[in-house]
C-alpha cells in the first residue's frame, strides 16, 4: 500500500481523470439530503461526501431487473447482456461499501461462479472516499469502520487536502498516468490523518453489542421478539433492497410480446411471501414473523458460520429505510434482553 | 402442428369498461394476438358475437352489483375453461365496493334525488372472485397493457402465466424514488399493493392509493399503527386507506381471497 498527498483542489481534475478507467459513477443528490448512484459526465455534479445512496453499489453489478437470455419462435436461445454496464468507476465508496463488495465476491464468486456478476465485477474501479458517521452509522461495532484492501484508491479529505492511498495496480496506474496530482505523503499528512481517524471514532453514536451474537441467535430462535417484529413488519422489502450485502434473486420466464421469450433475473428477499413458495404451493415460511427472524439470522448466524464473519456491514441504509421504523440494533438489544 | 384458435370472451360485468379499453389500447400489439385467438364474444368491440359457444379463455372486467351479473359471470364460469378476472374491481371490488356499508337504497335517493327507482335492482357490489373460482387474476385500476399481454401470450403458449408476486415498493425501490412514508409522512400503500404498475405513483411523487388490490396477506394493522405513529390522523388514514376497499378484503375474509390468488 501506497501513500501519496493531493491538493484538494484537484479533486474535479481527479475525477475527469478517472473517466480514462470506465463510465465514471458518483453519488449525486436526489432530494434534500438524499443521493443515488449515477453515471455522470460533469464531475461537478458529484457528492462524495454523501453517507448513503438510496441503493448501494450492487445496483451497479446486478441491476435489479435484466434478461439473461432471449429467445423468438423458431429461432435458437440467445445469451442477451442486458446486465454488462462496461468498465465503470465506482466514486465515493465507503469502508463500509467496500467491505459489503468483498461479502458480495464471497457470495457470488465462491463456489459457484456468478458470470452476471463477475463480468461487470472485473471491469470495476472502487474509488474511496473517507467519511463521518451520522446517527444511523454502526460500523465500528462489526469492524467496518476502515478497509485496508478491496480498494484502488482511496481518498480521506484532510482539510486542503487528500490523503491517498492505493490498493492495486490498477489504482498505482491511476496515479502514474496523472503524476502532476500526486506528491508524497508527508509525515504532517500522517499525522492529521491518524487525527482524523480519532476524530472519527468518537463520533459514533449508534453501537451494537456483537459478541457471541451466534450463540445467542441459536438459543433465542423461538423467542417472542421474532412475533414482536413480525406483528410490525410490513414486509414490503424495502430494508433487503438497500442492503448492500443482500443477494437474493428470482428468475422468470416472460412472453412480453407474440413470439419471443424472455428469461428475467430479479433482485428478490426473504421478506416476501413469494421467496418461500415452492412446487405444489406450499410455503415453508409463510409467516411473517419467520421471514424477518430469517433476515436477521442470516446475517448474524447462518452467514458466521459459513464464511466466518456476519453478512451486516453496519451501513446503517436498513434503518433509515423502514418505514415502520424497525432497527437492527434495536432488535438484537430487544433479543439480548437489553430492551 | 395444426391447432384451432382458442375461442376467447371479452366480457364486462358493473364497471367503467376501463380493462376492455386498456385492451385495445394494445395497439400495435393487438392486430398479430387478435390473429392467434378466435375473439368471439366481445360486446364492446364487436357487433357480431356468439353468446353460447364453449369459451377456452373468457376475461370478466367489474363487479357483480346486481342480480343480471350475477347471472351472467355464472354463465361465463359454465362455459370457460380459463377464466381470468381482470381489473382490481373483478378481483376485489374496487372503487364500486367502496362503500358497501351505506344501503342501496340511500345511494339511489342521495345520487338520484329520487324514490328508488325500480330498473336499478342494484345489490352490494362484490367481486366476481367472491362467487366463482377463477383461474387467474389480473388486478390494476385500470390493468397494466404489458401484464395483460404476458397473460395472453402465456395463454397461447398453452402455459400459466409466472408473475412474481412483489409489493409496489419493490419497483419503488428500484426506482430510487425518496420513500413517501419516511420523507413525507404519508399515508402509502405501497407495502400492501401488488407491484407491477412500476411504483407509477410515487415515481410521479404522488402515494400509493393501493388501486392494484393487496400483495397477498397485507399487514393492516401494522401500516395502521405506521402512519398514526407518524402523526397522522385516523380519519385520514381511513380515508387513504380505504379507497380501494381494504375493509371490503377484511370483511370479506381474506384467506378466500388468498387461495384464489394463490391458484392463480
Ligand atoms: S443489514 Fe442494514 S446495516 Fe447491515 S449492511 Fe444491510 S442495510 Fe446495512
Ligand atoms: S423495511 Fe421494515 S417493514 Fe419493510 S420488510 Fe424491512 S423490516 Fe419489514
Ligand atoms: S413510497 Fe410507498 S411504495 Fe414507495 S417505498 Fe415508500 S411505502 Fe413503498
Ligand atoms: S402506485 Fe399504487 S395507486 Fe399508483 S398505479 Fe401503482 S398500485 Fe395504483
Amino acid at each position: 500500500m501506497q501513500t501519496f498527498r493531493m491538493n484538494a483542489s484537484f479533486l474535479p481534475a481527479f475525477m475527469e481523470a478517472l473517466k480514462r478507467w470506465g463510465t465514471l459513477v458518483a453519488p449525486v443528490e436526489r432530494g434534500a439530503g438524499t443521493y443515488v448512484l449515477q453515471a455522470i459526465d460533469d464531475v461537478s455534479l458529484a457528492r462524495p461526501d454523501a453517507l448513503r445512496t438510496i441503493l448501494p453499489f450492487k445496483k451497479l453489478l446486478l441491476k435489479p431487473r435484466f434478461a439473461m437470455l432471449e429467445r423468438r419462435d423458431g429461432g435458437r436461445t440467445e445469451e442477451v447482456f442486458d446486465n454488462d454496464m462496461g468498465p465503470i468507476v465506482y466514486f465515493g465508496a465507503h469502508a463500509c461499501d467496500i467491505h459489503a463488495l468483498e461479502i458480495l465476491d464471497l457470495i457470488y464468486m465462491t463456489d459457484y461462479v456468478d458470470p452476471y456478476y463477475r463480468r461487470n465485477r472485473e471491469r470495476l474501479t472502487v474509488v474511496g472516499y473517507g467519511c463521518m458517521p451520522d446517527e444511523y452509522c454502526f460500523c465500528e461495532s462489526l469492524g467496518t469502520e476502515t478497509v485496508e484492501r478491496g480498494f484502488d484508491v482511496f481518498l480521506t479529505p484532510l482539510g486542503d487536502r487528500f490523503l491517498v492511498t492505493v490498493c492495486s495496480a490498477r489504482g498505482d496506474d491511476i496515479v502514474r498516468a496523472n503524476p502532476e496530482l500526486f506528491e508524497p505523503a508527508s509525515r504532517a499528512d500522517t499525522r492529521d490523518y491518524l487525527k482524523r481517524l480519532q476524530e472519527r471514532e468518537q463520533s459514533f453514536s449508534l453501537a451494537m453489542d456483537v459478541t457471541d451474537l451466534p450463540y445467542v441467535l441459536e438459543l433465542k430462535r423461538e423467542d417472542p421478539v421474532w412475533d414482536e417484529v413480525g406483528k410490525k413488519c410490513l414486509c414490503c422489502g424495502s430494508c433487503s433492497m438497500v442492503c448492500p450485502t443482500c443477494a437474493c434473486f428470482n428468475v422468470v420466464d416472460e412472453r412480453p410480446e407474440l413470439g419471443r421469450a424472455v428469461r428475467a433475473r430479479t433482485w428478490d428477499a426473504c421478506l416476501y411471501r413469494d421467496y418461500a413458495t415452492v412446487a405444489g404451493g406450499h410455503n415453508f415460511r409463510a409467516d411473517r414473523a419467520d421471514r424477518v427472524r430469517n433476515r436477521y439470522y442470516h446475517k448474524q448466524e447462518a452467514f458466521v458460520r459459513e464464511f466466518g464473519k456476519p453478512s451486516c456491514v453496519g451501513c446503517g441504509r436498513c434503518i433509515e429505510n423502514c418505514p415502520t421504523g424497525i432497527n437492527v440494533v434495536e432488535v438484537f438489544k430487544y433479543v439480548r434482553g437489553e430492551l | 402442428m395444426a391447432k384451432s384458435k382458442p375461442k376467447v370472451g371479452i366480457f364486462g360485468l358493473t364497471g367503467c369498461a376501463g380493462d376492455q379499453l386498456q385492451i385495445l389500447n394494445c395497439e400495435d400489439q393487438l392486430i398479430p394476438l387478435a390473429r392467434q385467438m378466435d375473439i368471439v364474444d366481445w360486446v364492446m368491440a364487436s357487433s357480431r358475437n356468439d353468446h353460447t359457444c364453449r369459451l377456452d379463455i373468457a376475461f370478466v372486467e367489474g363487479v357483480v352489483a346486481t342480480e343480471r351479473d350475477l347471472e351472467s359471470l355464472k354463465e361465463i364460469r359454465a362455459r370457460t375453461k380459463t377464466l381470468v378476472a381482470l381489473g382490481t374491481c373483478a378481483v376485489w371490488g374496487g372503487l364500486p365496493a367502496m362503500h358497501n356499508e351505506i344501503p342501496r337504497e340511500v345511494l339511489q335517493r342521495e345520487v338520484y334525488h329520487s324514490s328508488p327507482l325500480h330498473f336499478l335492482d342494484t345489490v352490494e357490489a362484490l367481486p366476481p372472485t367472491h362467487f366463482v373460482p377463477f383461474e387467474i387474476t389480473l388486478p390494476g385500476c385500470p390493468i397494466e397493457r404489458h401484464e395483460f399481454l404476458r397473460v395472453a401470450h402465456a395463454l397461447l403458449a398453452g402455459a400459466m402465466p409466472e408473475f412474481h408476486m412483489l409489493p409496489v415498493c419493490w419497483e419503488c425501490k428500484a426506482k430510487e424514488n425518496l420513500c413517501r412514508v419516511v420523507y413525507f409522512q404519508e399515508v402509502c400503500a405501497g407495502a400492501m399493493t401488488r407491484g407491477g404498475c412500476g411504483a407509477r405513483c410515487p415515481s410521479h411523487a404522488v402515494a400509493c392509493a393501493g388501486c392494484r388490490g393487496p400483495l397477498e396477506e397485507p399487514n393492516y394493522d401494522a401500516n395502521i399503527t405506521m402512519f398514526a405513529d407518524r402523526g397522522i390522523s385516523w380519519v385520514e388514514i381511513a380515508r387513504k386507506m380505504s379507497q380501494f376497499s381494504a375493509p371490503v378484503w377484511i370483511k370479506q375474509g381474506l384467506e378466500k381471497e388468498v387461495r384464489h390468488e394463490r391458484r392463480r
